[in-house]
Parts: C-alpha cells; sequence; structure tokens
C-alpha cells in the first residue's frame, strides 16, 4: 500500500469515525427530533449542537494537535521520548490553573486564561535559561525542561496546600483532562494555531527532514538549524499549551500516536505527521466516546483512559519490535 | 515527497474548510440560551407554582430536601447522596470531578440546586449557558444550614416545614452552644487522615463542632485549612483529648497512639471516634453528631477536672497546650 493510500485511510477513518461517535453519549438522540424540533422541545438538537458535536471538534483538534506536537519534538529533539509536555507545559498549566483555581475559584473563564500564561511561563523560563547559559544544545532543552517543570509543579503544590482541600480535589480532575466543558470557543481559539503549525510544518518540510540527521550535517544542507529549530519549539508549545488550557493534560496522545504511525508510515516527516494529526484525532474521540459512555452515571477523566491503553500498546509495539 | 505534497495540501484545505464549517453550525442552529448568572436566576415567588423537577448536586442538599419533605421532587442527584434510603434509588448524573450534562439537558429540570464548592465552575457557567435557572448554595458555618433550610423551603414549596424545622435546628444549636461552647476549654486534637497526618485548622468545617462543644484545636493558630503534620508535633502540643472519627461508609487507617503514652490523652484513654459522616455534612443530623461529641468532650472535661481536684501530678490549669514531658 502506498503512503499515499494509508493517509487517505487514516482520513476515512476519521470521517466514519465522527459520524459514529457523534452518535454515541449518555443519551440515545432520535434523528427525526433533531431534525423537527418540535418533537421533544429542542431537547435533542441542544445535545447535538451545544454539547456533543463541540465536543466532538474539540476532541479532533486536541488529538490531532497532541500527536502533531509529539511526533515534532521527536524529530525535532531526536529524542524517542520526547512528548507534547517535554518542556513542562503540562506543570506551567496546572500552576497557573492552580492559582486561578485557588484565589478565583469561581470565575471559570480564567482558568484556560491562567493555564495558557502557566504554560508560557514554562516555556519562557526554558528558552530564557537556553539563550542565557548560550548552550543551545538539544540536551540543554530537554534538561532545562525537566527542572522548570518541577520548579512549576513544587510551586503548584505548595499553593494547593495553603488553598482549600476543594481546590486540591479540582485541580486533581482537571490534571486528568476532559473534554466535557468543550465550549465552541475553545475550538475556535485551537484551530487556527493548529493550522498555522501545519502550514509551517509544510513550508519547512525539508529542514525537518534534514534535521533527522546531526545539526553539523544539516547545516551542511544548508539548513539554518537554529532558527528552524526554535520556531518548530515555539509552535508545538504554543498549540500544546493551548490544548492543555481548554483540555486539562490527557496523557501518552503525543507519545504513543507518532511511533504508531511511524511503524506504519515510516520516517519521513510530513506523511508521519499528518498521519499521526489524524490517527491522534481518531483515537481520541474514541477514547471520548468510551470516556463518556463506559459507566452509567458518570464520566471518567480521559487521560485516565489515554495512559491504560496507550502504556499497554506501547508495550506491546515495543515486545513486537524486537 | 514532491508528488504527496499537492495531495496533501488538497486534504489539507478540505479538512480546514470542513471543521470550520462544522464549528460554525452550533453558533447557527442552537437556540438562544437566556442570558443569566447563577445570581440572577429568579427566585421563587409565591404567584408562581413552585418547581417540581428537581436536580440536585450536592449530598447535603438533597437529606435536607427530604427532610422538609420535598425528596418527591428531586428528579436526579450526584453520587453519595446516601441518605435518606430513599435518596440512594434517584438516578445519577455525575460527582464532584464532573457533570453528565447531556443527561442533564434530557431530563428537563425546573430548576438545579448546586453545592458551589463541590462543583466545577467551569460545570456552572455551562449548566447557565445552557439556560437552566441554578441555585447555588455555599454553607460554611453551622448556621448556614438553618437558612439553607428556610431558602429550600422558599424552593420547593414546602415553607412550612422547612421554617419549622429550622426554627428548630436554631433552638438546638443555640442549646449546645449555651450547655458547652463556655465551659472550661479542653485542648485536642482532630486526626483527619492518618497517613499523611492530617489536622483541621478553624477555618475547616469540623471545627465549629469543636467551638460548640468548647474543645480547643490544637492547632488553631494553623493559617492552612487542612494541615499536615506530624506525630512529633502532636507530642509536642500533647492535647487531653484525640478525636478520630470514623465513616460508616469510608474506611480509613487509623493511627496507633497507643505507642505514644507520653501523651496524656493516651494515658488517660482519652481518644474518641466520632461519626465523620455525620460531623462533616452540612446537614440537619450534623447537630445530632455534635451533641454526642460534645457530650465527649464533657465527660474528658470532667476526668481531667477530678484528676485535678484529686492533686494529682499533671494538674490540669485551663491552659493549653501544656509543655511536653520526658
Amino acid at each position: 500500500m502506498s503512503i499515499r493510500l494509508k493517509l487517505l485511510l487514516l482520513l476515512f477513518g476519521l470521517l466514519v469515525s465522527l459520524m459514529v461517535c457523534l452518535q454515541i453519549g449518555a443519551v440515545p438522540l432520535s434523528w427525526s427530533a433533531l431534525v423537527e424540533p418540535k418533537l421533544d422541545g429542542g431537547m435533542s438538537q441542544q445535545i447535538f449542537f451545544e454539547l456533543r458535536l463541540p465536543r466532538l471538534l474539540l476532541g479532533v483538534l486536541a488529538g490531532a494537535s497532541l500527536a502533531l506536537c509529539g511526533g515534532l519534538l521527536q524529530d525535532l529533539s531526536r529524542n524517542q521520548l520526547a512528548d507534547p509536555y517535554l518542556f513542562g507545559i503540562v506543570a506551567g498549566a496546572a500552576f497557573g490553573a492552580t492559582i486561578v483555581t485557588v484565589w478565583l475559584p469561581n470565575l471559570s473563564i480564567a482558568l484556560p486564561i491562567a493555564a495558557f500564561i502557566g504554560a508560557l511561563l514554562a516555556i519562557s523560563l526554558v528558552i530564557a535559561f537556553v539563550s542565557v547559559n548560550r548552550r543551545n544544545q538539544l540536551e540543554h532543552w530537554v534538561l532545562a525542561g525537566v527542572a522548570v517543570s518541577f520548579l512549576l509543579s513544587s510551586l503548584g503544590s505548595a499553593f494547593l496546600y495553603m488553598g482549600d482541600a476543594f481546590a486540591a480535589n479540582r485541580i486533581m480532575f482537571w490534571l486528568m483532562g476532559s473534554l466535557a466543558r468543550a465550549q465552541i470557543t475553545a475550538v475556535w481559539v485551537i484551530a487556527p494555531v493548529l493550522f498555522m503549525t501545519l502550514a509551517i510544518i509544510i513550508f519547512w518540510r525539508r529542514e525537518i527532514a534534514a534535521l533527522h540527521f546531526a545539526d553539523a550535517t544539516a547545516k551542511s544542507l544548508g539548513v539554518a538549524v537554529n532558527k528552524v529549530r526554535l520556531g518548530l519549539l515555539l509552535c508545538s508549545a504554543a498549540l500544546t499549551a493551548v490544548v492543555v488550557s481548554y483540555c486539562g493534560g490527557i496523557g501518552f496522545v503525543g507519545l504513543l500516536v507518532p511511533h504508531l504511525i511511524r511503524f506504519w508510515l515510516g520516517n519521513s516527516p510530513l506523511p508521519m505527521l499528518f498521519g499521526s494529526a489524524l490517527a491522534g484525532a481518531i483515537l481520541l474521540i474514541w477514547v471520548d466516546a468510551a470516556a463518556r459512555t463506559l459507566l452509567p452515571s458518570q464520566e471518567i477523566p480521559l487521560g485516565v483512559l489515554t495512559s491504560a491503553i496507550g502504556s499497554m500498546f506501547f508495550l506491546l509495539l515495543l515486545a513486537r519490535r524486537r | 515527497m514532491k508528488l504527496l505534497l499537492p495531495a496533501l495540501g488538497r486534504w489539507f484545505s478540505l479538512f480546514a474548510v470542513g471543521v470550520c464549517c462544522l464549528a460554525q453550525t452550533p453558533a447557527a442552529f442552537s437556540k438562544q440560551t437566556e442570558e443569566q448568572t447563577a445570581e440572577q436566576a429568579a427566585p421563587q415567588t409565591a404567584s408562581t407554582p413552585p418547581p417540581t423537577r428537581l436536580i440536585v448536586l450536592a449530598p447535603n442538599l438533597v437529606e435536607l430536601l427530604f427532610s422538609i419533605g420535598a425528596g418527591e421532587q428531586i428528579i436526579a442527584t450526584s453520587e453519595h447522596a446516601d441518605y435518606p434510603t430513599a435518596a440512594s434509588a434517584i438516578p445519577r448524573v455525575g460527582n464532584y470531578a464532573g457533570l453528565q450534562l447531556e443527561k442533564i439537558v434530557a431530563l428537563k429540570p425546573d430548576l438545579i440546586l448546586l453545592w458551589r464548592s463541590g462543583t466545577p465552575a467551569a460545570d456552572i457557567e455551562r449548566l447557565s449557558q445552557l439556560g437552566f435557572h441554578l441555585e447555588l448554595f455555599e454553607p460554611t458555618q453551622l448556621d448556614d444550614v438553618a437558612s439553607d433550610l428556610e431558602r429550600l423551603g422558599r424552593i420547593s414549596g414546602h415553607v412550612d416545614e422547612a421554617n419549622q424545622q429550622a426554627k428548630q435546628y436554631r433552638q438546638t444549636l443555640a442549646a449546645l452552644r449555651q450547655q458547652y461552647s463556655s465551659q472550661s476549654p479542653v485542648s485536642v486534637f482532630y486526626e483527619l487522615w492518618d497517613s499523611p497526618l492530617s489536622s483541621i485548622g478553624t477555618s475547616a468545617w469540623p471545627n465549629q463542632h469543636l467551638q460548640v462543644c468548647g474543645a480547643q484545636n490544637v492547632l488553631a493558630s494553623s493559617t492552612v485549612a487542612y494541615p499536615q503534620l506530624s506525630v512529633e508535633q502532636v507530642l509536642v502540643l500533647d492535647p487531653q483529648l484525640i478525636i478520630q472519627p470514623v465513616s460508616a461508609n469510608e474506611p480509613r487507617g487509623l493511627l496507633n497512639w497507643q505507642q505514644y503514652p507520653q501523651l496524656q490523652a493516651v494515658r488517660n484513654s482519652q481518644i474518641i471516634r466520632p461519626n465523620s459522616d455525620l460531623l462533616h455534612r452540612a446537614s440537619i443530623r450534623a447537630l445530632t453528631a455534635t451533641k454526642d461529641l460534645c457530650e465527649q468532650v464533657a465527660k474528658t472535661r470532667h476526668f481531667y477536672r477530678q484528676q485535678a481536684d484529686s492533686g494529682e501530678k499533671n494538674t490540669y490549669t485551663g491552659k493549653t497546650p501544656s509543655a511536653p514531658r520526658n
């Protein structure tokens, strides 16, 4: 099967998944009532357009974004274990979310904004560290990310300890990730960042391919290694930050999906990245469908499911590779 | 790569167009939801009939509604609403981590009652965006139970029962306060959890029971509501009474204080295990628990007074905390 066909297959899979998952939910919807709202007083329409559709779209965008960022960062850092949360973005977002949850618990609009600012803070700290020390090597980026991640986590924990017990509860569940509070505004914020990142990836496709080699080799091919890397890092950081701000920490999608896709589509950057985005979207909307229907009277946090499924798949994949 | 790119570009633009179209539909199709914030939710007046379909998203509110005879009006609730027994049969639509919004829409409630701290703010906002009438409750004091009862009476149309219950509650609380709160203080350590060892500060809900009973929390100076501490600190504080609240529904570990006989509470067997299901929930039953607690604290007070009277070595001065002994 050619790569083109495989990508087409993924796209088709996404469309089918969208159609199927739109019909899965806590409440069975009747299509006749959807077309003719008088039948049930507009209930089906309200559930469909105000709850299920925004949630599904957010799932598509979040899944695609996380998988894309994961694949991109794995390429940029030449590190198989890279994932979108590499630079302390989740820790930063959680730190912002914690401050707001403790100080302004009733202002729901503030949470995504604070989470975004927190994520930006994490990235800025990493960039500041790397540029102040003029150590622009990859491992410094990664290690600075780990350190910043721990720093912000500890600050967040300190705030939680000072705050009330309910704040700790809320943050913990927020961190597990969810699409339940999906609003159409989240779609409007994430979509442009995702499409901009995709456009930049297409524009820099040759440079990304060159980065598979050592920096010196890439430079000899005429690639402005530092500029390209910084630009793409910023893109993926911004994309991850907006996703985390609205959906919390959805684990493992960004690590697992690119690996699966590399296995199937090969290492060539463009098909791998686009394939990852499509597969990430498919994975997340199915996991979300499971999250909202597996238990009869409650929802399972997304992160619980993605990490459980992800880690099992990952081990299976490793076993088969050997 | 060269062949692939135009194809990818085409899909990319198709995908983009598709998402944009889909994203516009909800705005175009969704019916205009009422611009109504939780605070503006219309209070029920005498002229309108009381709402008969209530979704009540807090166990204590469910309990209060049943106590004023409005339990029948609850069509759905959240996890942990387990009292009275009839409450267990009510369908569930979520828990403190999140709500099943689709189900709530499908149930078409007249009114949704929420506990503000126990519900994620984003869920509250989402519910009011969906056009529901919300009533938010936030009990922080024992006295709030009475005013919440009166408010629930107005909301559910059971005004007389509610006022009656509220009056009775206030009288019982006042009587308990009068009897116990000004008695000589007994220093207590409230072991909320054993691992990590956690207790309560003055702003925590259970501390109010202690105040009513004339018990002095040894961690009263804590700025944190639920401080964590080590056994060493408890040894220094040397409380006269150790309280280990236990729940009938949720098992917990208990710290074995017997290994620290240097504590006066251990030496004198002043360790009690009241029912946390009652102590930790803002309901009418909380006062039953308060009364029991006060009686037990009174026993401890009596014990130490007798000990002091009989002139034993450990003279109780009425001051807390006493210095550690070796």
